[in-house]
């Protein structure tokens, strides 16, 4: 048997059809999710508390702006109760993607069911919806979502590394901090496909600036649900 | 508590929202319909979201920063126009580095 003949046979052709999707969207996404990662590992550094345990957020929470919000709160000696808690906060907006993702993942079976959620970032979340629209294979699109997810998790893992051991090398004049919106733009863009999406991401940016002064990332909470439920109902309206 | 805990147990909150819809779901909990059409908006309002509180906010304070919004619109043209994220990517930092070095905030 070639090498070539038991890939295949380990492989399904719609898991692989998955992995080479996923790979092709998970490089872009990896490309900006290291400098991310970097810029978190530098700022473990600057926090006073051991780099290893702080790089350990990358592994037990995957979340780069709920790991930001944490360290500041730490930084700034505020209890447990209430680090822990502004790192769930910022970390609500994934019930909306789980709530998004659970039509497809109920065909998965319950290792991936349960196992692919741990990888469920922005990027992931946003990038699978899309393709789940175009891809009705229910192999293909766990394969898809495990390839991007796995894909951005390694470049945060790596780059949080980078961050802690030689993050000070960076030259000061490339601005790591835009490519955390930047990213964000990109997955934006694809998504608004219509006037309902449309109204949902301006009804979104808009609360989230009106409500800027609320604590612990909350206005981005605030923003995301408002933008929600404000588009849905003018869909509604619009439809009748 | 040591910070490490502090981590793994923000980390388990956070398992269990990203698997609490996957998981109700899967046994057998029905998305009402009508609700289904709603879910495709949930992706531009949390991103847009985000945008607007790394963009225009910084730490919670209005903040405008011209480049910022040059690469914004740069990395917008690449997306749209081309299809390409790994291009809007290196088109948009690379403007952003010059035009900070020319003196744009």
């Amino acid at each position: 048997m070639t090498g070539d003949a038991r890939q295949s046979a380990a492989l399904s052709p719609p898991a692989r059809a998955g992995l080479t999707a996923g790979l092709k969207a998970a490089v872009p996404m990896s490309v900006a999710s290291f400098p991310f990662g970097l810029a978190y590992g530098v700022g473990v550094t600057a926090a006073g508390i051991d780099p290893w345990i702080g790089a350990s957020a990358s592994w037990t929470v995957l979340a780069g702006a709920a790991q930001l919000t944490m360290l500041s709160l730490i930084e700034s000696h505020a209890s447990w109760a209430v680090v822990v808690l502004a790192g769930l906060v910022v970390n609500v907006r994934f019930a909306l993607y789980s709530i998004a993702l659970a039509p497809a993942f109920k065909d998965f079976p319950r290792w991936w069911r349960f196992g692919l959620p741990y990888l469920m970032t922005d990027q992931t979340a946003a990038l699978s919806l899309h393709y789940f629209t175009v891809t009705p294979d229910s192999a293909t699109r766990r394969w898809y979502y495990l390839t991007v997810g796995l894909g951005v998790a390694a470049a945060w893992w790596a780059g949080t590394i980078a961050g802690i051991t030689i993050g000070g090398a960076i030259p000061a004049s490339i601005d790591i901090a835009f490519t955390v919106p930047l990213v964000f733009v990109i997955l934006l863009v694809p998504t608004l496909v219509d006037r309902p999406a449309l109204v949902a991401a301006v009804v979104g940016a808009g609360v989230t600036v009106a409500t800027a002064s609320l604590p612990h990332g909350l206005n981005t909470v605030t923003g995301a649900g408002a933008g929600v439920v404000v588009a849905a109902l003018a869909d509604r309206r619009g439809r009748r | 508590m040591n910070v490490g805990w502090q981590f793994v147990l923000a980390g388990i909150g956070t398992y269990l929202i990203r698997v609490s819809a996957i998981a109700l779901v899967g046994q057998g909990v029905a998305i009402p319909a009508g609700v289904e059409r709603t879910l495709r908006l949930i992706a531009p309002a949390v991103l847009a979201a985000i945008i607007a509180n790394g963009l225009i906010l910084d730490h919670g304070h209005f903040n405008p920063r011209a480049s910022w919004y040059l690469g914004t619109a740069i990395a917008v043209f690449v997306v749209f126009r081309f299809r390409s994220a790994a291009w809007a990517m290196a088109a948009a930092m690379l403007s952003v580095w010059a035009l900070q070095r020319v003196g744009m905030t």
